[in-house]
């Protein structure tokens, strides 16, 4: 053990090597930024800044279709998934039963360790046998109705997603919903609130920050995610599929480059200023927590 | 004695606490029921279902562009009897050497914000790992590509400084490039799921292994390995099966020889043989479960749920 | 609702499993309209889930559950006549005192006005009325219970639950809100029915209360009764300081119940209860009435005596413990008021009498 100087300065190097660790995963987003920018695009011995490419991807009629259904899944995610966690993450609070936890945690977490290409497969065929199950269902009761319910489309993509993002969600909440004492629900109810009126007006108030989080990134990794997309999607073409498909066949375009930075960009400042809130807002929360352990000692 | 007072309900108020009819009761809690279980039954169908019958689907026989109901080995004995099997056991591991790096890399940070960072700021600074998690896969990975190629970053800036005199060619498309694409991608993992275990390992212990004396070599592995297992151990197989799950990685960054579980998956939904894909997927699950059963007899991996209780 | 009916908590066969643990086994209690009530027992022995019960936050698995005559068993928190007050200080921390209060009257839909005519009223009531602005997080534990019991009482409902209110509070501020609470509960007149383990606070507040231990209501009294004259066993071993010993029934003559010690035999009244030959029985008897004679000192003809050996003296302050051993290695305790300086020394391992009126012996059945 040394004395506190060099300490400092192993602190200060854990520090740099910390902040050096989480540049160099963003690095190629950087430089793909960077490459955005020139006129000449990558691999050109000269750089000239432009903003062309970027008044190019709105021209792009394909890039501009593909993110129409991007945004259209994201929302529709969205809106479906956080509601789906939030009813779950209640629910595991709510359960007395170890069982029931152990089964709701294992099921809500596990699309976490299952690799997308391999859910991804999984569920094409479930849907592709499902289509086929009410085919012949409907062949046999002789209405058709129901016939293309299961078809590949918006609905396979949107169970895709949702299986997806549904554990970033249940843990986000999860973990806001710790710091909120049941009590008060109850307290809620005894002065008369239906179960319904005690979470809106007490409960969701406490936990509003997480739920907004969940939105947020749920919105953000619904948008980037390519492979269960892209598997489920049928006929449909979104951000990711579009920039794939350039990528692996004539190479990015310039405008591909440009719509990467400017996602990639978005994404980040969303995120950026959700950690720059959750700062402000722990912040306050950590007073208040400070505040009730150790009440004013007067009475 | 008791006043009669007057109810709030004669004030003008509503009277909400008036009882409800047993019927109403009755419907109400089933709806509750329903809604609650909604996610639980959501996940069976479309989640827990599908994967369980991939094992199903893997022994169908193929046809022509689908596959029909039988029972047939033929799609394992193609998975495990050509180049594929090689493929799959390579691919474990780079996927193990990829562990074993994002561990080396990316627990210390754990360990040294858990220990040295105030408590409020913890979670701020683990946010700062989010960050690349936020811009998608493929544009990160492709984004490697100049990175590492011939005439990449990397290799301009090497030679910019004189360290080398010659590009370097082995960290693109070969078995290395996918090892360094699954770290920049996986490593974040290793961050969270460390600094969760790390909660495990309360901080006093290190006032107490300090007020021993004990040197630091034999703190971590006396001390905080054997509280962070399960953490790590979940961490690390997360990084372990998207490794060898992940198409894309071997796609982009590798080379002829890097084909993983995922690749061949995908390939074989490209040419229709569709059996093969659910064998692959089964032998997967398999892998998965295989291996978080082994880690739960070790560490009992409910112990990485205690935070969030 | 029938303000005339005199039961305001009527309570049969009332009982809660959680899986296989029994919380509650078959309760029958009856609480008198605008009686404060306690229900008093150890940690774990399902006085809260009973409380719980009647509140409504958990469904009974079996039994029925009247509030003023109406049966509320199935009844959600928010259908029924009561209202409650929790340990911990669950005050909505994203309102300001005055919100908290008034939350309640809001739900009912009452005009602006007359919610703020209330909540002052209950405010200043509840001796806040300097600080309804302020958030729960800037209040005292005290004064987080108040805001707590305002928001409760401003509803005017029927039955007020209390549970285990002043367990967070310090000892000095428990003791003076104890008393704050009865007069309150004698000012307004509704039925209290409050929670607690600790036995002055009991005391202090009941008209009556209820002895709960391992999910069984044990006895029901007024605190008197409880202190002087309990019925089980189990009531003499937790209220109070008791000496108990358990032997069995070795003779019947007339009221009389001899009971065998094994180390000796004590006769007791059997207080109208029907002991048999050979039942197992314990008697009390409370360690402020038991003397300790001195060597050669002559017990006076209607005293219990029995020989033991001098322990040791435990100073109290306002009581001084005098513990020795009987003969069968259990311990007996005499407590005596302190005679100041002097405490009336005894040698250590010095053969004494420990001896007591006769008539104060309870017998206890169960």
């Amino acid at each position: 053990m040394g004395d506190d100087y060099t300490r400092l300065w192993t602190y200060r190097l854990k520090w740099l090597y910390t902040l050096l660790v989480v540049f160099t995963l963003m690095l190629p987003v950087f430089y793909v930024i960077y490459i955005s920018f020139n006129q000449n695009g990558f691999g050109a011995r000269d750089y000239v800044f432009t903003f062309e490419w970027y008044s190019g991807i709105f021209t792009d009629l394909l890039l501009m279709n593909a993110l129409g259904n991007t945004m259209l899944l994201a929302a529709i995610t969205t809106v479906l998934a956080v509601p789906l966690g939030l009813i779950a993450a209640k629910f595991y609070k709510a359960t007395g039963t170890d069982r029931a936890k152990l089964l709701t945690v294992s099921l809500l977490l596990s699309p976490l360790f299952v690799p997308a290409d391999i859910l991804g497969s999984a569920l094409l065929v479930f849907f592709k046998n499902l289509n086929i199950a009410c085919a012949t269902a409907g062949e046999w009761l002789g209405v058709s109705w129901f016939e293309t319910w299961f078809e590949l489309g918006y609905f396979s993509a949107l169970v895709g997603l949702i299986i997806y993002t549904i554990p970033y969600i249940f843990v986000v909440i999860l973990i806001t919903m710790g710091r909120y004492k049941e009590q008060q629900s109850e307290a809620a109810r005894s002065c008369g609130a239906t179960a319904w009126q005690a979470f809106y007006q007490i409960e969701f108030p406490q936990i509003r920050a997480g739920v907004f989080s969940a939105c947020a990134f749920t919105v953000i990794l619904s948008f980037n995610e390519y492979t269960r997309t892209s598997l489920l999607k049928g006929g449909y073409d979104t951000i990711t599929s579009v920039l794939i498909s350039q990528m692996l066949n004539e190479g990015m375009s310039e405008q591909s480059y440009a719509m990467s930075s400017l996602i990639s960009f978005i994404a980040i400042a969303v995120i950026g200023s959700i950690i720059i809130y959750t700062l402000v807002h722990t912040d306050r929360l950590e007073r208040e927590a400070r505040a009730k352990a150790q009440p004013v000692m007067s009475s | 004695m008791i006043k009669v007072r007057p109810q709030l309900g004669g004030m003008g108020g509503s009277d909400i606490t008036a009882p409800i009819p047993a019927s109403r009761l009755r419907w109400q809690r089933g709806l509750s029921r329903a809604l609650f279980l909604l996610p639980i039954i959501f996940m069976m169908v479309f989640f827990a279902l599908p994967l369980a019958l991939t094992v199903v689907w893997s022994v169908f026989e193929r046809t022509m562009f689908w596959m029909k109901p039988g029972f047939t080995l033929f799609s394992y004995e193609n998975f495990f009897f050509s180049a594929r099997l090689d493929n799959f056991l390579s691919s474990m591991m780079h996927s193990s050497v990829s562990v074993v790096v994002s561990f080396v890399l990316g627990f210390p940070i754990a360990v040294f914000i858990r220990r040295r960072i105030p408590q409020v700021a913890q979670h701020r600074v683990i946010l700062l790992f989010i960050l690349p998690f936020m811009v998608s896969e493929i544009i990160r990975i492709f984004a490697l590509r100049p990175v590492l190629q011939r005439t990449g970053l990397v290799n301009t800036v090497l030679l910019e400084l004189g360290v080398i005199t010659e590009p370097i060619t082995a960290i693109l498309y070969t078995p290395m490039g996918v090892i360094i694409g699954e770290v920049m991608s996986f490593l974040p993992f290793i961050v969270f799921a460390g600094f969760l275990a790390m909660e495990a390992v309360p901080k006093y212990i290190f006032e107490i292994c300090d007020d021993l004396g004990a040197p630091r070599h034999r703190v971590f592995i006396d001390v905080i390995l054997p509280l962070a297992a399960p953490g790590i151990f979940a961490g690390g197989v997360f990084i372990f099966v998207n490794g060898l799950g992940v198409a894309l990685l071997p796609n982009i960054l590798g080379g002829p020889g890097a084909v993983n579980a995922g690749l061949i998956a995908t390939q074989a939904i490209a040419a229709l043989d569709f059996p093969l894909a659910m064998a692959v997927s089964a032998i997967m699950m398999a892998t998965l479960l295989a291996l978080l059963y082994l880690g739960h007899r070790l560490f009992n991996l409910t112990r990485i749920l205690s935070p969030i209780n | 609702m029938n303000q005339k009916n005199d039961i305001a908590v009527q309570v049969s066969g009332l009982a809660k499993n959680y899986g296989a643990v029994q919380a509650l086994r078959g309760v029958d209690l009856t609480i008198g309209a605008g009686e404060y009530f306690v229900l008093l027992g150890p940690s774990g022995g399902g006085k809260t889930t009973l409380l719980r019960l009647l509140g409504g936050f958990i469904r009974p698995t079996a039994g029925q559950i009247l509030l003023h005559g109406r049966d509320v068993s199935e009844q959600p928190p928010n259908r029924r006549p009561t209202s409650m007050v929790f340990q911990s200080f669950a005050l909505f921390p994203h309102m300001t005192v005055a919100q908290n209060v008034g939350y309640g009257l809001r739900l009912r839909r009452l005009p602006k006005a007359e919610i703020a005519a209330r909540v002052d009223a209950m405010l200043e009531m509840v001796g806040l009325k300097d600080l309804a602005d302020r958030m729960p997080h800037a209040l005292s534990g005290g004064q987080q219970q108040r805001v707590q019991l305002g928001r409760s009482l401003v509803l005017e409902a029927d039955i007020l639950l209390l549970d285990e209110p002043l367990a967070a509070l310090d000892a000095k501020l428990r003791k003076d809100m104890c008393l704050e609470l009865k007069h309150l509960q004698e000012q307004i007149g509704i039925t209290f029915v409050h929670v607690t383990h600790n036995q002055e606070e009991a005391m202090t507040v009941a008209d009556n209360m209820a002895i709960i231990a391992d999910g069984v209501l044990v006895e029901t009294g007024t605190a008197q009764d409880l202190y002087e004259n309990p019925q089980a066993r189990f009531t003499a071993d937790f209220i109070g300081e008791n000496n108990i010993f358990d032997g069995r029934v070795s003779g019947l003559t007339g009221s009389g119940v001899e009971i065998d010690l094994g180390f000796a035999k004590f006769t007791v009244d059997a207080q109208g209860q029907t002991p048999r030959v050979s039942d197992m029985v314990s008697v009390s008897i409370r360690s402020e009435l038991v003397r300790v004679l001195g060597p050669g000192e002559a017990p006076e003809a209607l005293l219990q005596t029995v020989p033991a050996t001098y322990g040791e003296a435990v100073y109290l302050g306002l009581a001084t413990s005098h513990v020795a051993k009987l003969a069968n290695g259990d311990n007996i305790v005499a407590r005596h008021v302190s005679r100041g300086g002097t405490s009336d020394d005894f040698e250590a391992e010095a053969p004494l009498t420990y001896a007591w009126p006769r008539t104060q012996m309870r017998l206890h059945l169960s």
